[in-house]
């Protein structure tokens, strides 16, 4: 029944208004006496904003009306500069009881050279400043009453230190490993102890790579033997992730024990073809052929919608989740994050992830 | 009859680097300024949307609440539609990366369905402007407007057809945007490629049909019972101030005296140069206040929106000079007229075609 009234009320508003919500259509309005109104974003203001281990760390404060976060999860962060909105995912880094108690919570956000993004932080997100925040979202959070095993490589410690530092008692062994490149990038550096302290069936490994050599899964299994009938939890980059995922399912784990989320930086090269993935419903394609993306997900078999073929007509408007990629009318480059591209007059400078609607015909 | 020489494939790559130079030159600019400019429109939108219709309630004390009333949702609309939805729609202001006003969410007050208007307009209409038979725009299959097409019987009264398309546009608009003559009667004349089927086409028109007529003729005048009346004749007279503004706009875009039309042959495999040769030649300006040129939504610059369709409109009077300039240079004629001027000669232009 709620559904029912939900979608009528929605079909209302769209009828009457032409928009989701009754304050999405009086947003123009709203903005003269709260000038950072964004209907469907939450403001945040910046408590505190300093650098540390080669990340931009950020405190921040929400309103009341802020939704509770499960530890793991992450939201999107959004930047208006010159007008234009430009956002980027990250993982929530602090413990769920700073949040209930005094609704705010932490950032640790990796400083890419050359990153469009993070280039603004220093800017943008300095103490005392307003942002924007998605809603918390994502399903990679901890399931207590089993033995877990962590593993975080780099920035990937994010949702996994949130993770640890918000389990009020711990019942089961937990295993958490955290690789980083040398003492300077080392993150939450004053508080593992203090972690360690507090739960006697953790088993802390600070893994540091300069020292030790690189983690490899076959030094995991058999050096730090964790036990293969509880839960993994990866995260890292991409080839970190897949690497360990495949020895684990190899060693006998069953794929439903793993969890995990990657983060995959993109640098523009202009050699050859890019590889692209077009994500329609939930079926995944890759690019074949070489030209603008339109020409490739033609040539690779899929029926995109077009029109003028020129970059007039905006038929071919695509959703480009994350990537790189060129105007060929003027040369410009994209910016690496989410944003709408028209794949007649795009050419893709990175890896690129294109999400076609699902409602579009193939 | 064109009154100059055409220029040359190498005048016309000249014309091109000129104009592409122009335009990066604007891209580069992009910004603030923009936003501000959009928000002050939205907002304008909502309070002359939400006042007009708060006026309509006052029709319990005097029905003479009726007029300004109506004039305000009126003019509610023509921003919605011209300043706003016509430019949002080409992806002017998609740079902006905003999450609901951009050219793939953005949906207007008007009966014509926003996907199928930017199919055939940005598409047929922007990319063969003003060839005859491929720019279905033209006359929008109705009226006669050019020597080279065939005279029939019905155009003798097409100055009446012309007065009825005016007052029900809106209809007219999303009919004729939907391919309405292929989708319901199985015209084929063209073997155009949508990548679309006729039943999602119908589905897109009678989805936003019944949105906007259980919206202003039903929802609104309920919502507002013991004056639904002079609601509903209020929400019907808004409709056609927007209606008559917007064909009378429009048709001062193309249909002027002195807009040119082409053939498709001249036109086949043209450059980027001959392509803005053919929108400048078959666009036509008009002069006016700062008022005017934003209720038009910046058509009375139809030329520079030819060349630039998702450069952000308002911009558009400031490239005036050096359009001008650049179109002197090359001998292309720049035609510009006041406003009453340009729509007498549309009139003209309809009653001479009207005759063999």
């Amino acid at each position: 029944m709620t559904t029912f009234w939900s979608k009528a009320v929605t079909e209302l508003q769209q009828t009457l208004l032409r928009q989701h919500s009754l304050f999405s259509y009086l947003e123009p309005l709203l903005q003269w006496c709260m000038p950072g109104f964004q209907s469907d974003k939450y403001q945040a203001r910046v408590l505190a904003a300093w650098s540390e281990a080669g990340c931009w760390r950020l405190r921040l404060q929400l309103g009341r009306g802020y939704p509770a976060f499960r530890p793991g999860q992450h939201l999107q962060l959004f930047l208006q500069q010159q007008g234009r909105w430009q956002q980027r995912t990250f993982s929530i880094c602090s413990d769920l009881a700073l949040f209930l108690q005094h609704r705010q919570l932490e950032l640790a956000i990796r400083l890419q050279s050359g990153g469009q993004f993070t280039a603004l932080l220093p800017e943008l997100a300095t103490a005392g400043a307003l942002v924007h925040v998605s809603a918390p979202q994502g399903d990679f959070v901890l399931e207590q009453g089993q033995p877990s095993c962590l593993l975080a490589a780099g920035s990937g410690v994010t949702p996994l230190f949130s993770m640890l530092s918000s389990v009020r008692r711990l019942t089961r062994p937990m295993l958490f490993i955290y690789s980083y490149r040398g003492e300077a990038q080392q993150l939450f550096a004053s508080e593992w102890r203090s972690l360690q302290q507090r739960f006697p069936l953790l088993q802390l490994m600070l893994w540091d790579t300069q020292q030790l050599g690189r983690l490899t899964p076959a030094v995991l299994l058999e050096k730090l033997a964790p036990d293969l009938r509880g839960r993994f939890y990866l995260c890292g980059p991409v080839a970190f992730a897949t690497a360990f995922r495949e020895q684990l399912l190899t060693a006998g784990v069953a794929s439903a024990q793993i969890r995990q989320e990657c983060y995959g930086t993109t640098i523009a090269s202009s050699q050859g073809p890019q590889p692209v993935l077009w994500q329609q419903g939930h079926q995944q394609y890759w690019l074949k052929g070489q030209g603008n993306l339109l020409q490739r997900a033609e040539q690779s078999g899929l029926q995109p919608q077009f029109g003028c073929r020129r970059g007039i007509c905006m038929q071919c408007l695509c959703q480009k989740k994350s990537g790189q990629v060129r105007n060929l009318l003027t040369g410009e480059i994209s910016d690496a994050g989410t944003g709408h591209i028209q794949l007649c007059i795009s050419e893709a400078v990175s890896a690129v992830e294109l999400v076609a609607a699902p409602g579009e015909p193939q | 009859m064109k009154l100059q020489p055409k220029p040359d494939e190498q005048q016309l790559a000249a014309l091109a680097a000129e104009l592409d130079t122009l335009y990066q030159q604007q891209r580069a600019t992009l910004g603030e300024a923009d936003l501000r400019y959009l928000q002050r429109l939205l907002r304008a939108q909502r309070l002359l949307a939400i006042v007009g219709r708060l006026l309509m309630l006052l029709c319990w004390f005097s029905w003479w609440w009726l007029l300004p009333g109506a004039v305000l949702l009126g003019l509610a609309k023509i921003l919605d539609n011209m300043e706003i939805g016509h430019n949002v729609l080409h992806g002017q202001y998609d740079f902006l990366q905003h999450p609901r006003i951009n050219s793939r969410q953005f949906e207007w007050d008007i009966a014509c369905d926003a996907k199928s208007w930017q199919r055939t307009h940005n598409f047929e209409h922007h990319t063969y402007t003003n060839i005859i038979g491929q720019d279905r725009d033209y006359g929008y299959g109705l009226l006669r407007l050019s020597a080279d097409l065939r005279w029939r019987l019905r155009n003798s009264w097409q100055l009446l057809t012309y007065t009825a398309l005016s007052s029900l546009f809106q209809w007219g608009i999303a009919f004729h945007e939907l391919a309405g003559q292929r989708v319901f009667f199985g015209k084929k004349k063209t073997q155009r490629q949508h990548g679309i089927s006729d039943d999602a086409l119908k589905r897109a028109f009678f989805n936003k049909a019944r949105r906007q007529l259980l919206k202003d003729y039903l929802i609104y005048p309920l919502l507002c019972w013991p004056v639904a009346l002079p609601v509903l004749l209020g929400n019907v007279l808004a409709n056609l101030l927007r209606n008559w503004w917007t064909s009378t706009v429009i048709f001062c875009g193309h249909f002027t005296e002195q807009a040119e039309v082409f053939q498709p042959a001249e036109c086949a495999a043209e450059s980027r140069g001959h392509w803005y040769y053919r929108q400048i030649l078959g666009s036509s300006n008009f002069t006016g206040s700062r008022w005017l040129h934003i209720l038009t939504g910046h058509l009375s610059c139809q030329i520079e929106h030819h060349l630039f369709p998702d450069l952000p409109a308002w911009r558009y009077p400031a490239l005036v000079p050096a359009v001008r300039d650049i179109a002197q240079r090359y001998g292309i004629h720049y035609n510009c007229a006041g406003f009453g001027r340009q729509y007498l000669t549309v009139l003209q232009r309809i009653w001479r075609y009207s005759w063999p």
